[in-house]
């Protein structure tokens, strides 16, 4: 498993925008056998504890070379802000 | 309702403990000054996320504003803290007739140029990334019965971790000048300061 932070630089957890480098784009073309491609949205709350929950939404983004670059960046951006969406209703 | 007591001994030790408490597991707590008439109470309206919002504010008050510090509480977190009550803390109960004397007491505390009180105006727990921030219907009650006695200070705290192991809080100061009978243009004013610090928030960027 190979873990890419594809901003490229760390950004804030309450960022609405997410946007994928074009490094992630490269590797994805280098990649000779089967590869799934799993987005992870990880938002840091404490809600009545003192100390943090990880709460880390999963995306599925398919086979390595499925689907072309640029969707692929449109679906994780869709993703992170239905995540965000999701997380104000999260339970706790 | 549980009214708040004063006992010089725990107010030092909870001081202490405050400030050993935020200094052990802030890598950062980060403000702006933000201007005051001296003459009047502090009203302070906070978005509420967490644990720590109260020792938070609680920190910056001994900091920036150094004036008595009083916070309405939840009952039912009254009851399971009881020392609360020694750190300026009042109960509140939504659904109980002691509703009203909560909300008056609050506005009596705000008549005392050297208090300041701290309300949640969202009544509860909320997550850090909403993007509305929903007020309950009992701040504008107080906002009316201390009319003109006291400087309104809204603050909006956000909790990251950057490059750091501990996290970093910041909290967006704005003294807001505008008097309010109406909860909707009251809980609009703070939503434009809000989503102003979630921007500012938003744009601090790390290598």
């Amino acid at each position: 498993m190979v873990v890419v932070f594809p901003q490229g630089e760390l950004c804030s957890n309450h960022i609405t925008n997410l946007h994928v480098e074009k490094g992630i784009e490269r590797i994805i073309k280098q990649i000779k056998g089967p590869c799934q491609i799993v987005y992870a949205c990880t938002l840091i709350e404490y809600f009545e504890s003192l100390k943090p929950s990880a709460y880390i939404h999963l995306y599925d983004c398919g086979v390595a070379g499925e689907v072309p670059f640029d969707e692929l960046c449109k679906k994780i951006d869709a993703f992170h802000k239905q995540a965000l969406k999701d997380q104000v209703n999260v339970e706790h | 309702m549980i009214y708040p007591k004063k006992n010089i001994i725990f107010k030092t030790i909870f001081n202490a403990y405050v400030r050993w408490l935020t200094a052990r597991h802030f890598h950062q707590i980060s403000y702006n000054d933000t201007n005051t008439d001296h003459d009047k109470s502090i009203l302070l309206l906070a978005n509420h996320f967490s644990g720590w919002d109260t020792f938070v504010l609680y920190h910056i008050n001994r900091k920036l504003f150094k004036k008595s510090f009083h916070a309405m509480i939840l009952e039912r977190t009254m009851l399971k803290q009881p020392m609360l009550k020694y750190a300026g803390g009042f109960s509140v109960n939504k659904s109980s007739r002691d509703l009203v004397l909560s909300l008056d007491f609050a506005a009596q505390l705000l008549h005392e140029p050297g208090n300041l009180v701290l309300i949640y105006p969202q009544g509860k727990l909320y997550s850090n990334m909403v993007n509305d921030v929903v007020f309950e219907q009992g701040i504008i009650h107080i906002v009316k019965k201390a009319a003109g006695k006291f400087n309104l200070i809204f603050a909006a705290t956000f909790i990251e971790n950057f490059e750091n192991f501990k996290p970093v809080a910041n909290v967006h100061l704005k003294t807001e000048q505008q008097q309010f009978t109406d909860i909707e243009q009251l809980q609009q004013a703070y939503q434009q300061h809000y989503t102003k610090a979630m921007q500012q928030q938003t744009q601090i960027v790390k290598q």
